[in-house]
């Protein structure tokens, strides 16, 4: 965990980016990247819930905080799942001893070479609407300031979600999710039709897009969008 | 899906079933289907009413299905007044909800006007889309002194999904009118599907929509998931032909 002396510039860099027309999923990349720098992880991923009450995958800092978190998506078991079933903190597990809490998914994590995990969840009110998962590759363990903070991590990727003008309208909450998983898909359709146009893989087209959107400001959602658009030759 | 603290069905499968429940009426196609699911979110959420809007092209607008002909009017009087939270929606590609259409008049005077004169006090327009493939917006309608919950935007939200793969498997074959209880989580979350479907777009020369309609109907007639196909035209195992199977 870095200094607490830090801490505060740590929370002022990422608040600053919350202005007006931000863009969602630049953005929780980037807070999943800092709440590895900020816990000293290894990897560091995010998942939401959508209205079928399926799990998605949105942001992580790596390659291998998105595959934990699809690896726990996909046998239905884990930590993360565990904080949105039931709404709370998962804190210090050891993966080499919860092999009967997640019989599919920690002898998995542990093959990968991780050894701790902890999950928050995001929680607007009475709803979980995702959660934030932290993994080691060594036996670090959390101290209780330190799990407040990255608690505090998760609460500002679940204000980014549902963003200031829904402060008074709970009920929207589910229609704001719905929009930051729309972004997901625009940016994955457009990955695929640029690679595909360009001869190139799918993530140096996404290494394009992000290229495209940080030279002109705009948001990767709106890159993507476009990106589909002029390569819709379908003509009509 | 173990999230779920309930025991209900699943809330696609729900939704598939209210559609199921309501009467057939009228010629079996698209627009019927479109119908009844229209009064199916009627009748689940306790509505005024819901229509299905098709995204308008240049010239045209088109109000493909209503739950009845009141909603319809006051629907298409969006497009009259080119103001409204589904004309909105078209401009913006996101979801307008308005919990209380009263204070919404200086926005869109002519529309509130038309709404609240028939009763309606809330209103959501939720796009029908699959990523940057837009088709159109689901709209409901909210009787006076009742609105959305997180709840009933969660029901709707399942019912646009339905609405949205209706769409999406006609734009292909023209005859399809039925949810296809074959593929019972037809829009998936895999990230790969939907880089696919650009890949395809691009392959094939063919709209964002159409690229889906044909790995859908692909893994239909090969009894695959769209999961297998997706990784077959991802790894360029795959290639579809530009005609439909």
């Amino acid at each position: 965990m870095i200094p607490q002396s830090q801490l505060l510039d740590f929370f002022v860099e990422v608040t600053d980016t919350l202005v007006d027309d931000f863009d969602l999923v630049e953005f929780l990349h980037a807070l999943a990247a800092k709440a590895a720098v900020v816990s000293g992880a290894a990897a560091v991923g995010l998942v939401l819930t959508d209205h079928h009450d399926r799990v998605r995958y949105m942001a992580s800092s790596n390659e291998d905080g998105k595959l934990l978190e699809l690896l726990q998506i996909q046998n239905d078991d884990g930590p993360c799942l565990d904080a949105i079933t039931n709404g709370w903190q998962v804190v210090n597990a050891d993966l080499g001893e919860a092999g009967d809490r997640w019989p599919r998914f920690a002898p998995a994590a542990r093959a990968m070479g991780f050894q701790s995990v902890h999950a928050f969840p995001m929680r607007v009110r009475t709803q979980t609407i995702g959660a934030l998962n932290i993994f080691g590759t060594d036996s670090t363990r959390f101290h209780s300031d330190e799990v407040r903070v990255v608690q505090a991590l998760a609460d500002v990727a679940t204000i980014a979600i549902i963003h200031e003008r829904l402060r008074h309208e709970a009920e929207l909450i589910a229609t704001q999710l719905q929009n930051a998983l729309t972004s997901r898909i625009v940016i994955e359709q457009a990955k695929g039709a640029l690679a595909r146009a360009q001869g190139i893989t799918t993530s140096q087209a996404f290494d394009l897009i992000r290229t495209m959107a940080r030279s002109t400001g705009r948001r990767l959602h709106d890159v993507a969008a476009a990106v589909v658009d002029d390569l819709d030759t379908s003509g009509g | 899906m173990a999230r779920r603290t309930d025991s209900g069905p699943a809330p696609r499968q729900r939704a598939v079933a209210l559609v199921d429940l309501e009467p057939r009426d009228g010629t079996p196609g698209l627009a019927e289907t479109l119908q009844r699911l229209c009064r199916a979110v009627t009748h689940d959420l306790d509505l005024a009413g819901a229509t299905v809007t098709l995204v308008p092209d240049e010239t045209s607008h088109s109000v493909l299905a209503a739950s009845g002909e009141q909603v319809r009017r006051t629907e298409e009087r969006q497009f009259d007044a080119g103001e409204g939270p589904t004309h909105r929606a078209f401009v913006t590609g996101e979801p307008v909800v308005v919990p209380r259409l009263q204070g919404a008049g200086s926005r869109w005077p002519e529309f509130t006007q038309e709404a609240e004169s028939s009763g309606v006090s809330s209103v959501a327009s939720l796009p029908l889309c699959v990523g940057a493939a837009r088709l159109g917006s689901l709209s409901l309608y909210w009787k006076r002194g009742s609105g959305p919950t997180y709840e009933d935007l969660r029901s709707a939200l399942v019912f646009a999904d339905l609405a949205t793969e209706l769409l999406i498997d006609s734009s292909c074959s023209p005859t399809s009118e039925d949810l296809d209880p074959g593929l019972h989580s037809a829009l998936q979350t895999h990230g790969h599907i939907y880089q696919a479907q650009g890949m395809l777009m691009v392959a094939l020369g063919v709209h964002l929509p159409e690229a889906l309609a044909r790995m859908r109907a692909h893994a239909f007639a090969t009894g695959q998931d769209l999961e297998g196909v997706a990784e077959q035209i991802l790894e360029g195992e795959l290639v579809l032909t530009r005609d439909p199977p």
